[in-house]
C-alpha cells in the first residue's frame, strides 16, 4: 500500500499518543476490541490515519466514514489472510450456519382452523404429506 | 398390524380391564360405605352431593394406588416381556443404522448460560458415541426481549466455536411466536422437518445422554409403527428445599408409578412434551393443532399440546410408548412452590381444555382416559375443597340445625340421624393407606436393594428422606389444593394466563410473592377455623390438617425456596438421589461447565449496547437480523429511533424499540458506525469489553 511507504519516519506507538486527533484514539480502541495485538495496532492506526487524514482533520478530528471504511476494509482483508474467524465465517456464512437451507413442507397453517380439522381422521397407511424443496 | 403389535394389544385390553374394574369396584364400595356413614345415609340432597364428590375423589386416589400396584407387579416380574423395550435383541438393536435426527431445543426467555451448558453437554455426549453425523441441533427461540435473544445468539456462536459445530448447530428466532411451543416446533417442521426422519424435543432444562438418544433412534428405525417414544426424565440439580423434595419424590416413588403406567398404557401412552423422540412424517401429517373454536373459556389455541398430539397420533393408528427403564434422560424442577404453582396455572387451563377434545371421534379409549386424568389432576383440588365445604355444612346442620326426622316425604317412619366417628376414621385410614401404600412399597424396594439404597445415600438417608418428604407433602397438599382450585376457577372464568419463561435458578421467594400467592388461602384458613370453633365440638380438630398448612402457607413457601436450607439438607445426607451421589457424565459436564461459572461475558442490561458497539458482536447480530425494505412510514420511524438511540443512548428506548432496532440488519450496522464516528462518548460505553477465549 502506498500509505505504508508514505510515512516511514513514524514509529508505531504502543499506545495512542494524546496529541493525535480523536480518531486515532477511536481506531486504537476499535482495533483493541477486535483483538488486534498492541504492536500491530499502533502501526495500523497510523496507516489508517494517513489514509484518511485529510477527511479526519476536516471533520475536526473525528473518525470519519472514510476512516471507518478504511479500517473495516483492512480488518476484512486481515481476517481473510489470517482466517481468524473461521469458526463462523463471514456474514453470509454466519446466517446460513444459523438457518440452513430450508426444505419447506406443509403442515396445516395454524390460523386455518375449524371443526372439520379436529374431526378429520387420517389413517397411518396414507402416504405422508408431500413437500417441495 | 404385526404379530407383536397384535400381541401387546391383547395384553393391554386385559390389563386395562382389570385396572378399571378394580378402581370402579373399590370406588363403588367406598362410596356406598361413605353414604352409610352420613347421618341420614344419603337421605338428603346435601348428603348425595357429598357422596358423589367423595366418589370422584376416591376414584382418583384409587387409580393412583392401582397404577402403583401394576408397577409393583412389573417390578416383581422383572419387567414386562410384552413391552416394546423387550422386543429387540440388544446386540441387534445396537447394530441398527441410524437415520437423520434433529434435536430441538425450544426456548423462551430462559437462563442462557444454563441452556448453553445443557446443549454443549448433550452435543459432546452424542459426539462421544461416534454417531454425531446423524444428528443436528436446533435452538428454536421464541424470546421477545432483545436483552435475552442477543445473548442467545452470542451463546450460539460461542457454542459453534467451542464444539466445531458449524453447520450442525443452528439457531432460529421466530419473528412471530404463534401458538407458543407447539407453534415453534411446527415452524421448524415446515422449514426443515422434511430433511429429517426424527426429532427429539427437549425443554430448556432437559438433558439427554448420547447413548440414550442413539438407542431411541435405533428403536424407532426398527419399529415403523411407533411414532413416539417418551422417556421418563429424572429430576436433577435441585438446589432449594422445595426442588430437593420434588426430585427426591420423583426418584424414589416415580419408577413404580411409571412402570405401572407403562404396563397399562403400553403402545397408547402419552406425550409429555419433551425428552421424547418423534417420527416426523406422521407428526406433520396428523398433529397440526387447530384452535378450539367456540365461545367462553377453554377456547383458542391448545395450551397443553402434548397430550393432544399423542391422541392424534394414536387416532391415526400409530403407537406411542413410554420407556420407564431408559436411563439418561433428565430435567429440572421449578425452584420454589410459587414457581411451580405459576406453571400449574398454565397447565390447569391447558388440561381443562382437554374437556373439549376428549370426545373427538376416533380417539383411542386410553387417550380419552389420559385426557380425563389430566383434567382430574387439577379438578380434584376444587372437588376436595367442595368436599370440605359440604362436610362443614353437614356438621354445622347436625350441631345447630333442626333435626329432620322425616327426610322422606309421605313416609310415616322417622329416620334417626346417626353418626359413626369410628367408622369415619376407618374410611379415612383406608384412604390414607391407598395414598401412602405405593410410596411405602417404593421405599421398601429401595431399601432391600443394596445398590439402590447406596444410591440414595444409605439406609438412614432413605428413612430420613422419606419421613421428611412425607411430612412436607402433608403440608404441601392443602396449599396445592387451594392454588389449583383458584387456577381452575380462573381457567373457567377466562382469566388470562401469562406465558412466561420458567424460572430455573435458585432464586428465593420473597415474602411479598409468598403472600400474593398464598394470602387468600391464609384468609380462608382463618375463616374456616373461626367457623369450626363456632360449630363447636371436636370439629376444629378435624380441620387442622388442612387449615394449619393454609394458615402457614406464606412461611412454608418462603422456607421451601431457601437454597441454603437445601444445601444444609444435602450436607446432612437428607433427600439425596442417586444422580447426586454419583452424577452421570452428561449432568456432571453441565455442573462443571464454565457457562455456569460466569462465562457469559455480557453484564446484565448491556447486551443491546454491546451489540451496537462491539464489532464482533455487531457483525454476528447483524448477520442474523432481518434484511428487509421497510415501508416509508416504518423506515422513517426506524430512522428516528436510530437517531434517538445515538443521541440519548440505548436506555432512552423502550424494550420494544430496542427489539425493533436489534432485529434490523441495516439499523445494527448503521448504529455501529455512527456510534464509533460520534464525537461524544456520552451514553455509550466504548469498551473494551471482555471477550471469551474460545
Amino acid at each position: 500500500m502506498a500509505a505504508d511507504t508514505a510515512a516511514p519516519a513514524r514509529v508505531a506507538p504502543d499506545a495512542c499518543p494524546d496529541d493525535l486527533p480523536r480518531a486515532c484514539n477511536r481506531i486504537w480502541r476499535y482495533l483493541e476490541m477486535v483483538g488486534v495485538e498492541a504492536c500491530e495496532r499502533g502501526r495500523i492506526t497510523l496507516k489508517l490515519l494517513d489514509q484518511a487524514m485529510a477527511s479526519t482533520l476536516r471533520d475536526g478530528g473525528h473518525l470519519t466514514p472514510a476512516a471507518m471504511d478504511a479500517m473495516t476494509d483492512w480488518l476484512g482483508k486481515r481476517e481473510q489472510m489470517t482466517n481468524a474467524d473461521q469458526a463462523c465465517g463471514g456474514a453470509a456464512a454466519l446466517a446460513e450456519s444459523a438457518h440452513p437451507p430450508t426444505c419447506r413442507q406443509s403442515m396445516a397453517p395454524e390460523r386455518r382452523y375449524g371443526r372439520g380439522r379436529w374431526h378429520r381422521r387420517l389413517r397411518a397407511d396414507q402416504p405422508p404429506a408431500s413437500h417441495s424443496p | 398390524m404385526s404379530r407383536r403389535s397384535a400381541n401387546w394389544r391383547a395384553h393391554a385390553h386385559v390389563r386395562r380391564g382389570l385396572g378399571l374394574g378394580l378402581v370402579l369396584a373399590q370406588t363403588l364400595f367406598a362410596t356406598d360405605y361413605a353414604m352409610w356413614l352420613l347421618p341420614y345415609h344419603g337421605g338428603q340432597p346435601l348428603e348425595v352431593a357429598t357422596a358423589i364428590v367423595f366418589g370422584f375423589l376416591f376414584a382418583w386416589v384409587s387409580a393412583g394406588f392401582w397404577t402403583g400396584m401394576f408397577g409393583l407387579w412389573d417390578r416383581m416380574r422383572g419387567g414386562d416381556p410384552v413391552h416394546l423395550a423387550a422386543w429387540d435383541d440388544p446386540a441387534e438393536l445396537a447394530a441398527t443404522p441410524l437415520a437423520k435426527t434433529a434435536v430441538l431445543v425450544p426456548i423462551y426467555h430462559e437462563d442462557v448460560p444454563r441452556v448453553a451448558a445443557g446443549i454443549e453437554a448433550i452435543y459432546r455426549s452424542v459426539a462421544a458415541t461416534g454417531q454425531l453425523a446423524e444428528f443436528e441441533f436446533f435452538i428454536l427461540s421464541d424470546s421477545r426481549d432483545p436483552e435475552i435473544w442477543l445473548r442467545e445468539q452470542e451463546a450460539w456462536q460461542r457454542l459453534c466455536r467451542r464444539l466445531g459445530a458449524r453447520g450442525r448447530l443452528h439457531y432460529r428466532r421466530r419473528g412471530l411466536n404463534l401458538n407458543r411451543k407447539s407453534g415453534n416446533v411446527a415452524d421448524f417442521l415446515r422449514r426443515w422437518g422434511a430433511l429429517f426422519h426424527y426429532m427429539v424435543v427437549l425443554d430448556a432444562d432437559s438433558l439427554m445422554d448420547g447413548e440414550t438418544l442413539v438407542s431411541m433412534v435405533q428403536t424407532m428405525e426398527r419399529h415403523g409403527e411407533v411414532a413416539l417414544l417418551q422417556t421418563a426424565p429424572r429430576v436433577v440439580d435441585g438446589q432449594t428445599f422445595y426442588a430437593r423434595i420434588q426430585q427426591f419424590a420423583n426418584r424414589m416413588y416415580g419408577p413404580l408409578f411409571l412402570r405401572g403406567l407403562a404396563r397399562t398404557q403400553m403402545g397408547d401412552a402419552t406425550f409429555w412434551g419433551h425428552n421424547a423422540i418423534l417420527r416426523i412424517a406422521p407428526f406433520v401429517r396428523h398433529c397440526a393443532l387447530p384452535k378450539i373454536r367456540g365461545w367462553g373459556p377453554l377456547t383458542g389455541g391448545v395450551l397443553s399440546h402434548d397430550f393432544v398430539e399423542a391422541a392424534l397420533l394414536g387416532r391415526a393408528g400409530h403407537e406411542i410408548w413410554i420407556m420407564p427403564k431408559l436411563a439418561g434422560s433428565y430435567e429440572e424442577t421449578p425452584p420454589s412452590l410459587v414457581d411451580d404453582l405459576k406453571r400449574d396455572r398454565r397447565w390447569a387451563e391447558g388440561n381443562l381444555q382437554h374437556l373439549r377434545l376428549m370426545f373427538l371421534p376416533g380417539l383411542r379409549f386410553v387417550h380419552r382416559l389420559s385426557f380425563g386424568k389430566g383434567v382430574m389432576s387439577y379438578l380434584s383440588s376444587p372437588l376436595w375443597l367442595l368436599f370440605l365445604v359440604l362436610g362443614t355444612i353437614e356438621y354445622a346442620q347436625i350441631r345447630h340445625g333442626n333435626v329432620n326426622y322425616f327426610p322422606e316425604p309421605y313416609s310415616p317412619y322417622p329416620v334417626w340421624p346417626e353418626w359413626h366417628p369410628e367408622s369415619a376414621l376407618l374410611l379415612l385410614l383406608s384412604t390414607l393407606f391407598l395414598l401412602f401404600a405405593p410410596k411405602v412399597l417404593s421405599a421398601l424396594l429401595v431399601l432391600v436393594d443394596g445398590k439402590e439404597r447406596r444410591g440414595f445415600g444409605g439406609f438412614w438417608s432413605v428413612v430420613g428422606g422419606i419421613l421428611l418428604e412425607s411430612v412436607m407433602s402433608v403440608f404441601l397438599a392443602p396449599l396445592r389444593m387451594f392454588s389449583h382450585s383458584v387456577s381452575v376457577l380462573g381457567a373457567l372464568l377466562g382469566w388470562k394466563v401469562n406465558w412466561a419463561g420458567q424460572r430455573r435458578d435458585d432464586g428465593r421467594t420473597t415474602w411479598s410473592e409468598a403472600w400474593y400467592q398464598h394470602g387468600a388461602g391464609t384468609i380462608m384458613a382463618v375463616t374456616w377455623i373461626g367457623v369450626s370453633l363456632w360449630i363447636g365440638g371436636a370439629f376444629v380438630i378435624w380441620t387442622l390438617p388442612v387449615s394449619v398448612p393454609l394458615l402457614l402457607g406464606p412461611a412454608i413457601s418462603v422456607m421451601l425456596s431457601d437454597a441454603k436450607l437445601g444445601a444444609w439438607l444435602r450436607g446432612h445426607r437428607l433427600l439425596l438421589t442417586p444422580e447426586e451421589v454419583d452424577p452421570p457424565e452428561v449432568l456432571r459436564s453441565v455442573q462443571e461447565s464454565d457457562w455456569l461459572a460466569g462465562a457469559d461475558q455480557t453484564p446484565p442490561g448491556k447486551a443491546f449496547e454491546q451489540a451496537i458497539v462491539d464489532p464482533r458482536r455487531n457483525r454476528l447480530h447483524a448477520a442474523l437480523a432481518r434484511r428487509r425494505r421497510h415501508p416509508p412510514a416504518t423506515a422513517a420511524w426506524m430512522a428516528e429511533l436510530r437517531l434517538r438511540c445515538l443521541d440519548q443512548g440505548p436506555n432512552a428506548l423502550s424494550r420494544q424499540e430496542r427489539a425493533s432496532l436489534a432485529n434490523d440488519h441495516y439499523s445494527l450496522t448503521q448504529l455501529h458506525r455512527m456510534v464509533w464516528q460520534r464525537g461524544s462518548e456520552d451514553h455509550w460505553d466504548l469498551g473494551p469489553y471482555p471477550t471469551s477465549a474460545d
